[in-house]
């Protein structure tokens, strides 16, 4: 015995004024307008953003694993295409923020939060993508670092929580994506290098204590946590320059799960905890080895 | 996936470009396809946290996998289906669980009275409790054609199928939804 259900499907065409088909399918149209209301919402800009920045070190590591694979010992090459994209990000971010070279050259003390600081970011991307080699990555993202902190320590010195609680993210940002590089810079040569990351990480640890001593208690507990992150990437720094194993290869096909801090959801700094892995994917327990990736040597 | 007012520029020459290791290629294909990827992924887990890091899951293994992938007709966007598939029944695998019906969120604010939310939330959750219950290939054709809004050739080429196929499936799937409401309707 059928009956009306609640989301007015299932009469048929029991008492309805149309014929069998057409009733059905007007039940079924209201069934599937029904389950429309499960559609998830669309993410938004932050989280598109939170997962690019857990990949792209990640990404840039595989390929360049891939690169040592076919050639063993090859030289870093240039990045193709990086100058034409370059320029388009450079254009666009001008464009987009509408503003002129001054006001670029004046967002270089922006802070975050400042309407200039979203310029100042763009920039620094455009100079990534100008870079041709990983220890010129390196030694960009090791300055971006040294920035950050700067703006941490002025924003501790203002006061602002918020844009300090921001500066120290992407402090922490800059160092995931230098550690994703360890395993292909020089030893000792220069600001790429991994003898140029413990020089910097050593005074990243000075800057950081010193701002945790300006800071409130639940502000310098976030220091704290950047200096143990910071402590751990010198230790794993000083292990490699000493001839120790680099991290190792990321497991096939894992990124892992993003651990659930309380407040602070940047995903970045938590996966360097675990040791060895220095940022390839997580130790999730994942081992699924169908879906890992395929041997493609020599493919770059 | 819309791409505002900038030219499209082809998803074949950006896998190709990517298949020889172009970060940044892979990196506008993300910007197409993330929403997509990530609502897939949200109608199928329990919060917005696991579908971001499924999410990364999935573009990571779709760039690693990327020298496997040859268009031949096969949708950039249906390559990433398959492997955000994969993903999924990979976390439940290791999770040895399924999604608790109740832990499931993803719908908007429904505002209204106090009571108009509990009946709202709970005609919801008759829906995803009558999801669960359908076969597989059901739940997929409703979850791609009717909630995430996927046109029919879309879903053909994600699910392999040919549009009437398609067209088929979601009818017999809305079918066996019908029915398993009558069958559970309390009133």
């Amino acid at each position: 015995m059928r009956r009306q259900s609640s989301f007015g499907v299932g009469g048929e065409a029991e008492g309805s004024p149309l014929p069998a088909g057409e009733a059905e399918i007007g039940d079924l149209a209201g069934l599937a307008a029904e389950l429309r209301r499960l559609a998830p919402p669309p993410p938004g800009a932050a989280a598109r953003h939170r997962v690019w920045a857990r990949l792209l070190p990640l990404l840039r590591e595989h390929r360049i694993s891939r690169a040592r694979v076919g050639h063993p010992g090859a030289p870093i090459r240039p990045r193709a295409w990086r100058p034409a994209l370059a320029l388009i990000g450079l254009l666009t971010a001008l464009g987009l923020v509408g503003v002129s070279a001054g006001a670029a050259f004046a967002s270089e003390e922006a802070l975050p939060g400042d309407p200039l600081y979203p310029l100042k970011r763009g920039i620094e991307e455009v100079r990534i993508a100008l870079s041709w080699t990983s220890e010129g990555d390196a030694a960009l993202l090791l300055e971006f670092a040294d920035e950050r902190l700067r703006e941490a320590e002025a924003s501790a010195r203002a006061g602002n929580d918020t844009a300090l609680t921001d500066a120290l993210r992407g402090y922490d940002e800059a160092l995931s994506q230098v550690m994703a590089l360890v395993d292909v810079l020089p030893v000792e040569d220069g600001e790429g290098s991994i003898a140029g990351l413990e020089d910097h990480l050593a005074r990243h640890l000075e800057v950081l204590a010193r701002v945790q001593g300006q800071v409130p208690p639940h502000a310098a507990e976030a220091i704290g946590a950047a200096i143990e992150r910071a402590g751990r990437r010198q230790e794993e720094a000083e292990r490699i320059r000493g001839g120790g194993a680099g991290p190792d290869d990321t497991p096939p096909g894992q990124v892992g799960r993003t651990p659930r801090p309380p407040k602070d959801d940047h995903p970045g700094p938590d996966r360097e905890e675990h040791p060895g892995n220095g940022n390839r994917g997580q130790g999730s327990g994942n081992d699924n080895p169908g879906q890992g990736p395929p041997e493609t040597p020599g493919s770059r | 996936m819309g791409e505002g007012q900038k030219p499209r520029q082809d998803d074949a020459a950006l896998v190709a470009r990517a298949q020889a290791g172009e970060v940044e290629a892979f990196g506008v294909l993300y910007e197409r396809y993330f929403d997509l990827v990530f609502r897939y992924l949200r109608s199928r887990l329990a919060d917005d946290r696991e579908a971001e890091d499924i999410s990364a899951t999935v573009f990571l293994r779709a760039f690693q996998a990327l020298g496997r992938y040859r268009e031949r007709g096969w949708r950039f966007s249906a390559f990433l289906y398959s492997v955000a598939r994969n993903a999924v029944v990979d976390h439940f695998r290791r999770r040895r669980e399924d999604i608790q019906v109740e832990d499931l969120e993803g719908s908007p604010a429904l505002g209204g009275t106090l009571d108009e939310e509990l009946g709202a939330r709970e005609s919801m959750g008759r829906l995803r409790e009558m999801m669960a219950a359908l076969p597989p290939d059901y739940q997929e054709v409703i979850r791609l054609r009717v909630i995430l809004g996927l046109p029919t050739t879309e879903v053909a080429q994600w699910m392999r199928r040919s549009d009437g196929a398609v067209r088929v499936l979601l009818h017999r799937a809305l079918r066996a939804a019908r029915q398993w409401m009558v069958e559970h309707d309390e009133g």
